[in-house]
């Protein structure tokens, strides 16, 4: 293994060098920040979660499910597609659909467009969106992963065509999880990475209980966990299973999330995968798109004494002047949110207590968990969702509860963080059985919402109503890598300050959020400068770009389109 | 006769948590059955300990003594809900007996029911306040996420014992939680000084250190723990990631490549602990916790397991011939010639009992005793060509 693996960089233009302690445009107060619960208002609130449990307490019926946000129709209003879960067809005749999809009627409502685009017949047990545009005809696809077989479905001018039979990825039947796209050898087509969970069926269910009476839901110890697949896309509309050849088996199982990273600067893309009472991984791109499992060494795939935790959701970013990209896990209670800094080489630094999110973690069951700029001051903040998957602890441990609120971490820009919803109250207080998390600005107003799924639950829209700070949102069109630009890296630079955003997909807990990335300005009028690293490792830069608005910037144009 | 004023001083000596203060009039039989109730559960006689204590009731069913051997025979063994009834008895006889809340309260947190257990502490620090009840009562506080409470009740027990180490370990623990570093390192120093030889201690020194940026600092302190427990998986995973860090790669991999052949061993521990825990009756549990244990070289811990397995089934002379060997292993000769001595009166004819019997006396310089035991064994199987071996050895 190549510990120090130094990739391809093509660099266009001149290197800047910026240092700084943190990342702070402007100062915010925390009084700046409220989300409000709009489910209703939007037309989301016939939205449930299915667990299909009929007292049987089966593993899978407290996992689920994720959801996200989809452009399905090309407009640039983000849509959103909800996993609705699933029954058991020994135990249930009755069938429901698997997925919800909602066009975005652009006044701050939904419409259910599930039928009319193709969407209604399929009947499974789901889990997990991610969405991408896999055959390169710009328009988002996506991948739905669930107990049995996986779906690919193809976007054809706003509806779906499930090609999973076409494209190969429905060869498995395993219980999926998150899946992610990325691409992994840079050829600039979309491959998968497929995460699985543990061999369970309803013939090997184990009788788990916290009472010693009654039976509940099981934790994964007590099943063998299933390596993940990762399938090449191969231009044409297929996929092919390089799971070994690509490098990443042996594999442990128990996989629950992935996200996409480039620790080590060389352009190609690494991947940070969280496990379930398994080691956390960490795959090095060898420059080729392969891979080593570099997890244990790197110092990421345990706790400090070495521990295995419950990995959930994950998401990667920088969070601090540090330019270092910093990972951030979402575990079971009585165990921190995990957060380790890359350090240098392939040492990452676990920062869970320093961080000051590791102790007000440490009660709550951390599903779903994204990065963004909550405030728009110019830093990334954490957003989780929390929820138990035992019904009843709270009777048998106490300070644990089944119903958890979430946590909203605002980060001071230095890479120290608070978590202000014990602070403001509010929507984000009330206690749900959080599972999915998903960010995108479905009002198109320049502030980030929210959008969380329950386990046999509702799903939650949270608008974000902070608009004292100015933005800037962009999206990418690659033209020599994947036309949605994965891997694009955008450093945006105001006041001598850096921000750094990658587009990528995965990350979160079987979710998706948009792929547009938005730049906090704080009080700044416009972004002084912003350095685009596309995946085929060259570079542009533009200067003096004004806030408050959305732009498409096409790869080697040189040029911005307003939106 | 066994003198009365012996019997109380012996149990003030063996009782965590005895006050002693009381010189009750015993009844000299029952003095005996207490003394010899306390001795069988220090050697690991579990059922005979909690037989002579029946006896010592039946004589004189008033001494809160007798119960709060029980309550502790009881936490030995697992059973927790007996172990409660039995020290709510001994608070019934003797409200201010000290140590009796805090057992409870102790139980009471191995069961993850923290609110309950503070209410325990709180009884046991009203009548008998210590530093040790205030460390527990912190270390409660701190496991509900209560972190002032956790701090303010460690402070307290540094004020009435400045020489706690405990306290100021589990201080160390509370700041590197909340993510100040420097005054977790502060008050772990403080412990580290306090109580020098103490392993866990000195691991989570290193810990600290390596989380704080300082690998090569932290090597010692992780040596230390790997030299006397080559078992402690988490010692050798981070004194592998120190060695990484400081630029040795190869010493880096070796401490990874040992944490990964101990993690397998660990997580095993960890499971049967659990299972046995929660089903204290399942004879196969404890044996497999025993075993594990034993694998990692956990001998002490092994036999501790061993012994709850054997109070289910007394008449297992595997088991008991398992207790005496790491008996012999750990070094109590003892107290293994007490236990292959004790198989042999139930079955003498067990030759591999007789043949070990004889390796402790021989390697504990006893060779007349050691000729006697192979010879018994011979009489036995006279074929058996080790014992021939062995006293060939012996003549030699």
């Amino acid at each position: 293994m190549n510990l120090f693996n130094i990739g391809k960089i093509i660099i266009i233009g001149y290197v800047i060098f910026i240092s700084c302690d943190k990342i702070k445009p402007v100062v915010s107060s925390t009084n700046q920040i409220s989300f409000t619960e709009v489910t209703k208002y939007a037309g989301l609130s016939d939205f449930r979660h299915i667990t299909g449990a009929a007292g049987d307490k089966w593993f899978p019926e407290s996992m689920g499910s994720g959801g996200g946000f989809i452009d399905y129709n090309g407009d640039s209003w983000p849509d959103i597609l909800l996993v609705s879960g699933g029954v058991w067809p020994e135990k249930n005749k009755s069938v429901i659909p698997a997925l919800y999809l909602y066009r975005n009627n652009r006044d701050g409502t939904f419409m259910d467009v599930t039928a009319s685009t193709g969407l209604a017949d399929l009947h499974t047990y789901g889990f997990g969106i991610t969405v991408a545009d896999y055959d390169n005809d710009d328009d988002q696809d996506f991948f739905f992963t669930t107990i049995w077989q996986n779906h690919l479905f193809r976007n054809d001018g706003g509806s779906f065509v499930d090609v999973t039979a076409k494209s190969g990825l429905g060869k498995d039947s395993l219980w999926s999880t998150s899946a992610i796209f990325f691409d992994a050898d840079l050829d600039g087509w979309a491959d998968i990475y497929v995460g699985s969970y543990v061999d369970w069926s309803p013939e090997n269910d184990i009788w788990c209980t916290l009472d010693g009476i009654t039976k509940n839901y099981c934790t994964p110890e007590l099943f063998n966990g299933v390596p993940s697949r990762f399938y090449h896309n191969n231009g044409n509309g297929t996929f092919t299973d390089q799971t070994e050849q690509a490098g990443f088996l042996p594999a442990p199982g128990k996989m629950l999330g992935a996200a996409e990273l480039d620790f080590n600067n060389d352009g190609w893309p690494d991947l940070a995968v969280a496990s379930d009472t398994q080691r956390d991984l960490l795959y090095v791109n060898n420059g080729n798109g392969t891979f080593d499992e570099i997890g244990a060494i790197s110092g990421m795939a345990y706790d400090e004494n070495g521990r295995a935790k419950a990995g959930m959701g994950i998401d990667v970013g920088v969070v601090d002047g540090s330019k270092k990209e910093t990972i951030f896990v979402g575990n079971f209670s009585k165990e921190m949110i995990s957060v380790f800094r890359h350090q240098s080489d392939v040492f990452f630094e676990d920062r869970s207590a320093l961080s000051k999110i590791g102790r007000p973690s440490l009660m709550t069951l951390t599903f779903g968990l994204f990065l963004f700029d909550a405030e728009l001051d110019g830093d990334l903040d954490l957003f989780t969702a929390n929820g138990h998957v035992q019904i009843g602890i709270e009777q048998t441990q106490d300070g644990i509860y089944y119903r958890e609120p979430s946590h909203l971490f605002l980060n001071d820009g230095s890479g120290h963080f608070t978590d202000i919803v014990p602070i403001i109250g509010g929507a984000l207080s009330k206690t749900i059985v959080g599972r999915g998390a998903a960010y995108a600005d479905y009002d198109k107003n320049g502030t980030v919402d929210i959008l969380v799924t329950e386990n046999g639950g509702p799903a939650h829209l949270y608008r974000n109503d902070n608009h004292l700070n100015n933005f800037l949102r962009i999206n990418v069109k690659s033209i020599n890598g994947t036309r949605d630009g994965l891997g694009t890296k955008l450093v945006g630079i105001i006041n001598n300050m850096s921000m750094e955003r990658r587009v990528k997909t995965g990350s979160s807990f079987m979710s998706h959020s948009e792929t547009t990335v938005t730049f906090g300005l704080g009080n700044a009028e416009k972004l002084d400068s912003l350095y685009i690293y596309w995946p085929d490792g060259t570079k542009e830069i533009f200067h003096n770009i004004n806030g408050g608005q959305e732009i498409n910037i096409m790869e080697g144009q040189g040029r911005l389109a307003v939106q | 006769m066994i003198n009365k004023q012996l019997v109380v001083a012996s149990l003030c000596l063996s009782f965590i948590f005895s006050s002693c203060q009381k010189k009750l009039e015993i009844d000299p039989g029952m003095a005996a059955l207490i003394f010899q109730a306390e001795s069988a559960s220090r050697s690991g006689y579990y059922n005979a300990a909690l037989t002579l204590s029946d006896s010592a009731i039946t004589i004189s069913p008033n001494v809160a003594d007798i119960y709060f051997l029980r309550g502790r025979v009881f936490t030995k063994l697992a059973r927790l809900e007996k172990a409660e009834t039995s020290y709510l008895k001994v608070l019934q006889l003797d409200p201010n007996y000290q140590g009796a809340w805090f057992n409870i309260g102790t139980n009471s947190l191995r069961q993850d029911k923290l609110p309950a257990a503070i209410s325990y502490y709180k009884k046991e620090q009203q009548t008998h306040p210590s530093a040790a009840t205030m460390v527990q009562i912190g270390k409660v506080y701190a496991d509900m996420g209560k972190v002032d409470s956790a701090t303010f009740a460690y402070e307290k027990a540094i004020e009435i014992d400045t020489k706690n180490a405990s306290a100021y370990m589990r201080l160390g623990h509370l700041y590197k939680d909340s993510g100040d570093i420097t005054k977790a390192i502060k008050y772990t120093t403080s412990g580290v000084n306090l109580d020098p030889e103490n392993l866990d201690y000195k691991y989570f020194m290193g810990s600290l250190l390596l989380l704080n940026g300082e690998p090569k600092a932290s090597i010692p302190f992780f040596r230390s723990v790997t030299n006397k427990r080559a078992w402690h998986y988490w010692a050798h995973h981070n004194l592998g990631q120190a060695y990484f860090r400081i630029g040795s790669i190869a010493e880096g991999q070796h401490f990874m490549d040992k944490a990964k052949e101990l993690q397998k061993g660990i997580q095993e521990v960890e499971n049967w602990r659990n299972l046995a825990n929660m089903n204290p009756d399942q004879f196969m549990l404890w044996v497999n916790l025993g075993n594990s244990l034993n694998n990692m070289g956990r001998m002490e811990e092994a036999k501790d397991a061993f012994l709850v397995a054997l109070s289910l089934k007394p008449m297992n002379f595997s088991l008991q011939n398992n207790i005496a060997n790491l008996c012999l292993m750990i070094g109590d000769t003892n107290q293994a010639i007490v236990r292959y001595e004790a198989i042999l009166s139930m079955d003498p004819e067990l030759v591999d009992i007789w043949l070990n019997l004889g390796v402790v006396y021989a390697s504990s310089g006893q060779v007349t005793e050691a000729r006697q035991a192979w010879e018994k064994g011979l009489e036995f199987d006279s074929n058996n060509q080790t014992l021939k071996g062995y006293l060939e050895t012996l003549n030699q």
